[in-house]
């Protein structure tokens, strides 16, 4: 186990590494001569050569790599080509905790809701109940976040409010960034409701998809584990049916869930750049959003690269959890 | 069954929209714009009509054309890249295996969407952009796939038999192996489809699709969700068209699945 844990763990700053280079090929070799953006297509061969040469374009690609990467290694994201101000880094600071803050709640409402369809068909496995919620989550996969989103806001947007993660009439004092929970700690209780009624539609918009993959493999998995001799031991043994489901069955059933739940946080990543399009959310998506608007391949690079290596580490750490609960998958035993 | 009868649906209908509407997909109508745009539905216009007072049911069904066109050569880009790299990977084992699944752990290591809005981001908009993006993304699971079946198959008799009888690599490969791991291959496919529609739309929707005035579901989304205070109309059909197709695609991918591993079907 302890050998596991090591190797998975040395093993992170190499896939570190090979995210950073992905991104830097993509947002500094392939786009071309950024001073074209920056300068316009009309100036001057001279301006743009002392351009290039101050951002240190006129190095090899090598050299401008292990730039980029020393820099990285400093928590320098750089700066965007044309607005004033914020460097990348500080913008993503802002930026990264509405993202993840929108990410949890969706998590929470996809496995809760994902574990309960799923148990309930599999227990009522061929009767309505089941035909209807594996309708329900076919349909959830098939669905683009952004038009359940809109679909939300006219259904509900005269009773919830839309845009943003707080009413503009409230001044909060950001401490953590994570506005529920800074507004919990500042102890006001009506900037809190607030702010769990803005963070309701994107959440439920963003965790339809993972709620529905999440009860067709629950569903799945706990049909495995019903049909096996133990459970049927519990079961003649006078078990009550729901002691029987929800202690017996569904802690094997949860193992499949587990690398599920891993690959949905990536999922929901990825989505919420999506989600905060529709609902304005201020947070990564928005700010990615902005940025292909106006072409500044360095804060897409930044931001690209924070998502990417957030779901890198969260991955690790969902196969950590994954190797602890199930000895099995300590690998050379699977 | 449902699934493919939802296929079939929107291959007839873009299909034959060109002849059937007496509306033009793409040109602006002349006339009083300010009396045509944005119309709720009606007789004449069965979905309403677009900020360009353009009918809403000739552009969804012709944007079929467009939406189902990047799905398919979406699915076949990743599949063209992702089957001979899986396949080597899988039949030959040591450094090609290390090497091309190393490569695909990188690829898995972004978020998909996030990975196909740097590629779009990074080149630029457009129609090949959209397809390579998407595309790209697609790779990892052909490739996996193709290897794990390669990897079950490589070590079966009928493989050694061919071998023993002095079959070469790319006969074993291709003539031997290959045909028999099928199969799943067609199910990602097909699943692979409706799932690079969504991806396709999604970056429609923020700006890194196809061209402006092109009927494509996702862009016409983006222009619907921009009016939607005016009219939720454009929205409301761009939208379902892409939910109804990939669903058709995932309905016809599940029931293929079901069809042929029979494990499956033991625990349903």
């Amino acid at each position: 186990m302890t050998a596991y844990v090591l190797r998975r763990l040395l093993l992170l700053p190499v896939v570190l590494w090979a995210v950073s280079l992905v991104v830097f090929v993509l947002m500094r070799v392939v786009p071309g001569d950024p001073t074209v953006s920056i300068l316009g297509e009309k100036a001057k061969e001279a301006d743009r050569k002392a351009l290039r040469e101050r951002m240190g374009l006129d190095k090899p690609l090598p050299v401008q790599y292990a730039i980029y990467l020393g820099k990285l290694l400093q928590g320098d994201l750089g700066r965007p080509y044309k607005a004033a101000g914020d460097t990348v880094a500080q913008e993503i600071r802002r930026r990264l905790p509405p993202t993840i803050e929108l990410t949890l709640a969706a998590m929470a409402i996809a496995v809760l809701g994902g574990l309960a369809l799923g148990i309930f068909s599999a227990v009522y496995k061929n009767t309505w109940v089941d035909y209807l919620s594996m309708s329900v989550a076919l349909a959830g996969v098939s669905v683009p976040i952004f038009w359940l989103g809109l679909l939300l806001i006219l259904a509900f947007g005269r009773f919830l409010p839309i845009g943003g993660n707080l009413g503009v009439e409230f001044f909060l004092e950001p401490r953590t960034g994570f506005v529920i929970l800074d507004a919990a700690l500042a102890g006001e209780g009506e900037m809190f409701r607030d702010a769990l009624l803005h963070l309701l539609m994107p959440a439920v918009a963003l965790a339809t998809i993972p709620l529905a993959m999440t009860a067709r493999i629950t569903r799945a998995s706990m049909l495995e584990v019903l049909g096996s001799d133990y459970i049927r031991t519990a079961r003649a043994k006078g078990a009550a049916p729901w002691r029987v489901i929800t202690r017996h069955a569904l802690r094997n059933a949860l193992i499949p869930i587990v690398t599920l739940v891993g690959l949905e946080f990536g999922y929901l990543l990825g989505g919420a750049v999506l989600t905060e399009t529709v609902f304005d959310w201020p947070g990564m998506g928005t700010y990615i959003l902005h940025s292909v608007q106006n072409t500044e391949h360095e804060s897409i690079g930044g931001a690209v690269l924070v998502l990417s290596s957030t779901f890198v580490v969260v991955n690790l750490a969902v196969d950590l959890l994954y190797a602890f609960i199930d000895p099995r998958v300590r690998y050379g035993h699977a | 069954m449902a699934g493919l009868g939802l296929m079939t649906f929107f291959a007839l209908l873009a299909g034959t929209i060109g002849w059937a509407s007496p509306y033009d997909p793409v040109r602006i109508p002349d006339g009083d714009l300010a009396a045509l745009k944005l119309a709720p539905p009606s007789s004449s216009h069965w979905l309403g009509t677009d900020h360009a007072g353009r009918d809403l049911f000739t552009r969804v069904f012709f944007a079929a054309r467009v939406s189902l066109f990047i799905g398919a050569a979406c699915t076949a880009f990743s599949l063209v890249l992702g089957l001979p790299l899986g396949a080597a990977a899988g039949y030959f084992g040591g450094w090609a295996d290390q090497g091309v699944s190393r490569a695909l752990d990188v690829l898995l290591s972004f978020p998909s969407i996030l990975l196909a809005i740097a590629i779009a981001a990074s080149m630029g908009a457009g129609l090949g952009t959209v397809v390579l993006a998407v595309g790209i993304v697609g790779v990892p699971q052909f490739a996996r796939q193709v290897r794990a079946s390669v990897l079950t198959l490589r070590e079966q008799d009928f493989v050694t038999a061919s071998r023993a009888l002095g079959a070469g690599h790319g006969r074993i490969l291709f003539l031997d192996i290959l045909p028999n791991a099928l199969g799943p291959i067609i199910v990602l496919a097909t699943l692979g489809v409706g799932t690079s529609i969504l991806m396709a739309a999604g970056l429609s929707f923020i700006g890194l699709g196809v061209e402006a005035g092109t009927p494509e579901w996702g862009l016409m989304l983006r222009e619907g969700y921009r009016d939607r205070t005016l009219s939720p109309w454009p929205a409301l059909f761009s939208g379902l068209a892409i939910s109804l197709s990939v669903l058709g695609f995932n309905l016809f991918g599940d029931g293929l699945r079901d069809a042929l591993d029979p494990r499956s079907t033991e625990v349903r």
